[in-house]
C-alpha cells in the first residue's frame, strides 16, 4: 500500500494502478504503467513499468509532478482454458491454498490467491489426458503455515462427500508447510477408506516456467486413479523432474525449506514411486487396496493438545502453564530414545507424574524422527514411562502423534483407553517392524 | 559508402561479466568451473500464465513437452540456488557497487529504488525459466570521435548456463556461469558508420575495464549489435566476440538488407506474388543416381516460381541467397538443407535427374527447381520452411536475430523477440538507492584508462608504449599497489608486462594480485629471473608467502662462493669478455636464486681481485 501522502495525490490525479502516467522532476522526465505497490518498496516511493518492461521506484519528494497520460486495462488473467478429460475416470480436485494456488497477475505483477481450482487446472491440459476432473471445490483458501484444526475438519467433510460418490479418487491441493498434518488428520477422520486421497503441493509456485506444480499433479492424478486406497502426498521424489512419491498421509514429513523433494516417508518406505508418463510402482506391501462400501467421516476432535520439546535446560513450568489453561494432553518431542530431563536440576518427571494423575495423557515421541521410542533401555526411560506414567509412541512421527492425541481425546477421556488407542495403529501410523529403507531416504 | 543516405539506424548492447567475489544471488564462486561436474539433474519447463508471443500457448505448452534439460552441478560454483531449489539471496552489494560505477561513468540518471526483475527465457539456459536482471541507469551518454552517442540503459543482470551438448531433444549445461554478475549496456541507435560502431564498443569497453572490476578473457565481454537501414529493418546480431569484427558485421549487414530490397523489387516487377508449397516425392527420378546424397533415400522436390538466376545471387560477398534460404531451412527442420537448379550441379552428379526433375514440377525456364533428401516428414517441414522464406523475400528484410560468425558473417538464428516480457522478481526485496549512495559513487569515480596511462608516462616517466601495454594488460592493478609499497616503477612495470607475459596465466592468477605486489616490491633488486622463479614457486602452492619464497634467494656470501667457483676455470678467465661469460654461468647455476644486479657486482668484485693478484 502506498502511504497516505501518495494515494492523496494519485486519487487527486485520479490514477490507478496499471493508469500510464508521467512523472516529472527538475531535469527529469520518466513514463511508464503505475505499478501497484509491493509490501517490500518504500511507501513513498511509486514503481512504475518503463516500456522498456523494467519497472522502477521513484522517490516522492518535494517539486515531482504526476500527470494520467491514459487509463488501464483491467488484470490480465492470461491462462488456457480448463480442460476436461471427458469420458476418463471422474476425479475431483479440493483446493485449500498455498503456493500451488498463488499466482502472479502479469498485468501488474502483483501475487495473488488463485480464485477457483480452475485457475490451478488450466496450467496443467494433460490432466485431461488422464482423469475427468469434473468437481471443484475450497473449503478453505490459506497458506498452510494459517491452517488450524478446524481447517482439517472443513477440508475432511468435503473430501468424505466426494468419496461417496462415483468420483475414482480425490485430489487435494494443500500449501506444503503443514500439509504433513492435514495428511495424518485426513488419514485418521476418514474410517473405511475404499479410494485414494492425494494431497498436493509445489515448493516453486506456478509463475515460474520450472514450477514443480505441474509434474506433482499429473502424478498425483496417475495415484488417484490407481489400485490404493490410502491417504498420502504426492510431491517430487528427486531434484529432478523425473518422478513423485506417494508417502502415507502418516509417516510424510517436510524434511527441506526450498528442496522440490522436500518430503521424505519416515520409518518406512514410500507406497508407490510415480513417473509423470502413468507408470507406478508399489514400494510398500503394507498398503490398502481399492475396496467398496461407505466411508465414514470420524472427526471428533480435542483443539486443546500441546506439542514440546525438551532440550537441556528446559523449563518443566511450561506444561504447568497449559493445563492451567485448560489442555488436556500432550506429545513430547523428547531426545533419543524418547528421554526428557530426569535427573537435571530442572527435571520435567515430577510434573509429568503429576498431570498424568490428574488424568492428562503425555506421549512421547522422539526429535530424532528416525528411530523407535524405546520404554526400557535406559534407567531414566522406565522412570518416565513406568513410574510416571508417560506413553511411548512407538515410532510415530511427533507431528502425527499429535493429530492423533487431538482425534483419540476428541472421542475418550479415560486414560486406559487413550493409552490403548494411542498405540493401536489406525492409519499406518505405527509400523511393527523397523525396515533399514526407512532412514533418510 | 554514405551510411546517413542509407538511413542506417545502429545501436550496440554489451554485456560484461564483474569481477565480484561471489555470484549475484549466491555465495558461490563467481567462475567456470576448472573441476569436475559432480552430479546431475534433469528438468523440463512449462509455459507461465501470461506467457504469449510468437505461439499460441497450448502450441508453446506442447513444444516445451518436447524438450529436456541437463544441469551439471559444479562443487564451487553451484550450489541449490543456481538449481532453483532454493530462492535467490539478496542482491550481491559489490556487484550492485559495480554497475552503479559503470551507470554513472556513462553519466545515466539511477531509479530510486532499484527493482529485480524476471525475463523469461524458455530454452533452459536458466534453471528458472527466467533471468533476473534490474535496470541501474538510463538516459546516459558516452563521447566519441564522431559525436555523442545516447546510453538507453544499465542493467545489472545474472549470466545464463553454458551449454555443453546438445543431443535430440535434451540440451546439457552448465550450473557455473549461472548467476555470474552481468552487466547490459544499450546505446540508442546513435551509431553512424560501421567503425562509428567498433570505436562505441571500445570505448566502452575501455569504461567497463577502468573500474578494475571486471573480468577479462574469452567469452566476459560480448557484444550485440542492432541493425537497419531505410526500408530494411532491425536485426539484432548476437554474440560478436572480437571488436577487430564489429565494422565488417554491420557493413555486411547494410549490404545483405539492401540486396534484399532490390531482390524484393525485381521480384514485384516481375509479378511474382508469393508461392504455395506443392511438394512431390521424385525419389524414382534419382534411383539410378551415382550420387551417394541420395542412396537408398528419400527424395522430396518443389518448384519454386520466377527464381531462377537468383538464389546465386550474393548478398554479402561471401553468402549467396541460397545460403540464405539454406540456413533458414536448417533452424525450422533440422534437415541439412536443400539442392537447387541454380547451384552447379555437376559437383553432385544431378544434371540429368535436374531436367527430369524440371519436367515433372513443370517447371520453367524461369522458375528454380528444388529437392530435400531424407526422412518423409522433414523433408517436407523443410520444403515448407523454405516457401515460407521464400515467400518472405516480397517483405524484404524481416526482422530477425542473427548468429554472428566468426568471419564477419552472420546466419539466422530466429525472429527477434517481442517487446521484452518482464515480471517482478518476488523473491528479491527491491533496493533503495539514497543520494548519499550515489554521491559516495560520484566522488571515487575510477580514472579512464587512457588518462590513467597519460598520467603514468608523467608521474613515472614510462613510455608511452610500456604505459598503454601496461593498462591495457589489466596488470595495472598490481602496479599501482606495488608502487604504493616501495616498488622500483619502471622496473615493476616492465616486468608486470614483459617478464610476466611468458608466465602462463593461470599461475599469475594463482599467485594474486596482493602478492605479486609484495614481491615486485620486497624483491628489488633481485632481478627478473629471481622474481619469474617465485612466481612459479607462489603460483605451484597457494600457501606459501611471499616472504618464505623469496628466503631461498642466496645471502652474498653464497653467491660469492660460486663465483669463485667458476673463475677457477681457465676458459673464463682466458675468455674475451670474462665479466660476461662468469655472469652467465653463475646466473645458469644459481637457476635464478639471486639477483643479476648483485651477481654481476660480485663477479666484477672477484675479477678485480684477481687483476691485482
Amino acid at each position: 500500500m502506498y502511504s497516505p501522502k501518495v494515494r492523496k495525490i494519485l486519487s487527486s490525479a485520479g490514477i490507478k494502478p496499471g493508469d500510464r502516467i508521467r512523472v516529472e522532476r527538475p531535469g527529469k522526465v520518466y513514463e511508464g504503467l503505475l505499478m501497484p505497490k509491493t509490501e517490500f518498496s518504500d511507501p513513498n516511493s511509486i514503481v512504475i513499468k518503463l516500456d522498456s518492461g523494467y519497472n522502477m521506484g521513484i522517490a516522492f519528494g518535494r517539486g515531482v509532478k504526476i500527470r494520467k497520460m491514459g487509463s488501464g486495462r483491467g488484470t490480465g488473467a492470461g491462462g488456457m482454458k480448463a480442460k476436461f478429460g471427458k469420458g476418463k475416470p471422474k476425479i475431483s480436485l479440493v483446493s485449500t491454498g498455498g503456493t500451488i494456488a498463488s499466482r502472479v497477475d502479469y498485468r501488474t505483477g502483483g501475487v495473488y490467491a488463485a480464485s477457483s481450482p480452475e485457475e490451478i487446472l488450466s496450467n496443467v491440459p494433460e490432466l485431461a489426458d488422464i482423469a475427468d476432473i469434473h468437481e471443484m471445490l475450497s473449503p478453505v483458501n490459506k497458506m498452510s503455515e494459517d491452517f488450524s484444526p478446524k481447517d482439517w475438519v472443513k477440508t475432511a467433510k468435503v473430501v468424505h462427500k466426494r468419496l461417496n460418490s462415483e468420483d475414482m479418487g480425490v485430489i487435494v491441493t494443500h500449501g506444503t508447510d503443514t500439509m504433513h498434518f492435514t495428511s495424518a488428520a485426513l488419514s485418521f477422520f476418514l474410517r473405511n477408506l475404499a479410494k485414494p486421497v492425494v494431497l498436493a503441493g509445489a515448493q516453486r509456485s506456478s509463475d515460474r516456467g520450472s514450477s514443480d506444480a505441474g509434474m506433482n499433479l499429473v502424478c498425483a492424478a496417475h495415484v488417484s486413479v490407481s489400485d490404493v486406497a490410502e491417504v498420502g502426498i504426492c510431491m517430487h521424489g528427486e531434484m529432478s523432474d523425473s518422478f513423485c512419491l506417494f508417502i502415507r498421509g502418516t509417516k510424510a514429513r517436510k524434511m527441506h525449506t526450498s528442496r522440490r523433494d522436500a518430503f521424505r516417508p519416515i520409518n518406512e518406505n514410500p507406497i508407490a514411486k510415480v513417473w509423470p508418463d502413468g507408470r507406478m510402482e508399489w514400494t510398500n506391501m503394507k498398503r490398502r487396496k481399492r475396496g467398496k462400501g461407505e466411508t465414514e467421516l470420524d472427526a471428533r476432535f480435542e483443539e486443546r493438545v500441546a506439542m514440546l520439546k525438551v532440550y537441556p535446560g528446559a523449563d518443566p513450568e511450561i506444561m504447568d502453564f497449559y493445563v492451567s489453561k485448560g489442555y488436556r494432553g500432550f506429545v513430547i518431542e523428547g531426545t533419543g530414545l524418547g528421554h526428557v530431563p530426569t535427573f537435571a536440576e530442572k527435571s520435567w518427571i515430577k510434573s509429568i507424574k503429576k498431570h498424568v494423575k490428574d488424568g492428562i495423557p503425555f506421549v512421547v515421541t522422539s526429535q530424532t524422527l528416525y528411530g523407535r521410542v524405546n520404554p526400557d533401555v535406559y534407567t531414566n526411560l522406565r522412570i518416565l514411562f513406568r513410574e510416571a506414567g508417560a506413553i511411548p509412541g512407538e515410532d510415530m512421527l511427533p507431528e502425527t502423534a499429535y493429530v492423533k492425541l487431538g482425534w483419540v481425546l476428541g472421542h475418550t477421556q479415560d486414560m486406559e483407553e487413550i493409552r490403548k488407542r494411542m498405540l493401536t495403529d489406525y492409519a499406518g501410523e505405527i509400523t511393527e517392524r523397523s525396515v533399514p529403507e526407512g532412514f533418510l531416504m | 559508402m554514405d551510411y546517413r543516405k542509407l538511413g542506417l539506424k545502429c545501436g550496440i548492447e554489451i554485456h560484461q561479466q564483474l569481477d565480484t567475489r561471489r555470484k549475484l544471488f549466491c555465495a558461490c564462486a563467481p567462475r567456470l568451473s576448472k573441476g569436475k561436474a559432480g552430479i546431475n539433474i534433469r528438468r523440463r519447463l512449462r509455459p507461465v500464465a501470461g506467457e504469449t508471443g510468437a505461439m499460441d500457448r497450448a502450441a508453446l505448452h506442447e513444444f516445451l513437452r518436447s524438450l529436456e534439460f541437463e544441469y551439471k552441478f559444479y562443487p564451487e560454483e553451484s550450489c541449490l540456488v543456481e538449481a532453483d531449489e532454493e530462492p535467490p539471496r539478496p542482491l550481491d552489494s559489490e556487484a550492485l557497487d559495480i554497475a552503479l560505477t559503470v551507470s554513472r561513468m556513462l553519466k545515466c540518471e539511477v531509479p530510486d529504488e532499484i527493482h529485480v526483475m524476471r525475463k523469461h527465457v524458455l530454452d533452459g539456459s536458466n534453471t528458472t525459466g527466467f533471468q533476473r536482471t534490474a535496470l541501474v541507469g538510463m538516459h546516459g551518454e558516452v563521447e566519441t570521435g564522431s559525436g555523442r552517442v545516447g546510453i538507453a540503459n544499465v542493467a545489472l543482470e545474472e549470466e545464463s548456463c553454458q551449454i555443453v551438448e546438445r543431443r535430440d531433444g535434451l540440451s546439457v549445461y552448465g550450473l557455473d556461469r549461472l548467476g555470474i554478475p552481468l552487466v547490459e549496456i544499450g546505446t540508442e541507435p546513435d551509431i553512424r558508420s560501421p567503425e562509428h560502431a567498433k570505436e562505441v564498443a571500445a570505448k566502452i569497453g575501455m569504461i567497463l575495464r577502468s573500474t578494475g572490476k571486471v573480468k577479462r578473457g574469452i567469452g566476459t565481454i560480448r557484444q550485440d549489435i542492432n541493425i537497419s537501414i531505410r526500408d530494411g529493418a532491425r536485426v539484432e546480431i548476437k554474440g560478436a566476440q572480437e571488436l577487430r569484427l564489429i565494422p565488417e558485421y554491420v557493413e555486411k549487414e547494410v549490404m545483405r538488407q539492401r540486396n534484399l530490397i532490390e531482390i524484393r523489387e525485381e521480384l514485384k516487377k516481375k509479378g511474382f506474388r508469393g508461392m504455395k508449397p506443392e511438394i512431390r516425392e521424385v525419389t524414382e527420378l534419382f534411383r539410378e543416381s551415382e550420387s551417394r546424397i541420395v542412396k537408398g533415400r528419400k527424395v522430396f522436390g518443389m518448384r519454386i516460381p520466377e527464381l531462377a538466376g537468383m538464389l546465386k545471387r550474393n548478398l554479402t560477398p561471401t553468402r549467396t541467397l541460397g545460403n540464405e534460404l539454406a540456413n533458414y531451412v536448417r533452424v525450422k527442420s533440422g534437415a541439412r538443407g536443400f539442392i537447387h537448379s541454380d547451384e552447379d550441379l555437376g559437383r553432385y552428379g544431378f544434371e540429368r535427374e535436374f531436367s527430369g526433375l524440371r519436367k515433372k514440377l513443370n517447371a520453367g525456364k524461369n522458375d528454380c527447381a528444388a529437392i530435400v533428401v531424407g526422412e518423409e516428414e522433414m523433408c517436407r517441414a523443410a520444403l515448407e520452411a523454405l516457401a515460407e522464406r521464400v515467400n518472405m523475400l516480397l517483405e524484404g528484410v524481416p526482422e530477425e536475430t542473427r548468429k554472428a560468425l566468426e568471419n564477419g558473417d552472420s546466419e539466422y538464428m530466429r525472429p527477434l523477440p517481442g517487446a521484452a516480457r518482464m515480471y517482478p522478481e518476488t523473491d528479491v526485496l527491491p533496493v533503495r538507492v539514497r543520494g548519499e549512495r550515489i554521491k559516495e559513487i560520484d566522488r571515487n569515480l575510477p580514472e579512464l584508462l587512457e588518462e590513467k596511462a597519460k598520467r603514468y608516462m608523467k608521474e613515472y616517466s614510462l613510455n608511452a608504449e610500456l604505459s598503454s601495454q601496461l593498462v591495457r594488460s589489466g596488470m595495472w592493478r598490481v602496479f599501482e599497489r606495488a608502487v604504493r609499497i616501495g616498488a622500483e616503477p619502471k622496473f615493476a612495470a616492465g616486468f608486470l608486462t614483459a617478464s610476466l607475459s611468458q608466465v602462463p596465466g593461470n599461475v599469475v592468477e594463482s599467485v594474486g594480485e596482493e602478492k605479486l605486489a609484495e614481491l615486485i616490491s620486497s624483491g628489488k633488486g633481485l632481478g627478473k629471473e629471481a622474481l619469474l622463479e617465485a612466481v612459479a614457486k607462489l603460483g605451484k602452492n597457494r600457501e606459501r608467502s611471499v616472504k618464505d619464497v623469496l628466503g631461498e634467494s642466496l645471502s652474498d656470501e653464497d653467491i660469492r662462493k660460486a663465483v669463485r667457483e667458476i673463475l677457477k676455470d681457465r676458459r673464463i678467465l682466458e675468455s674475451r669478455r670474462p665479466e660476461k661469460a662468469a655472469m652467465g654461468e653463475v646466473m645458469r647455476k644459481l637457476r635464478g636464486k639471486a639477483a643479476g644486479s648483485v651477481v654481476m657486482r660480485i663477479v666484477l668484485e672477484e675479477l678485480g681481485k684477481k687483476g691485482e693478484n
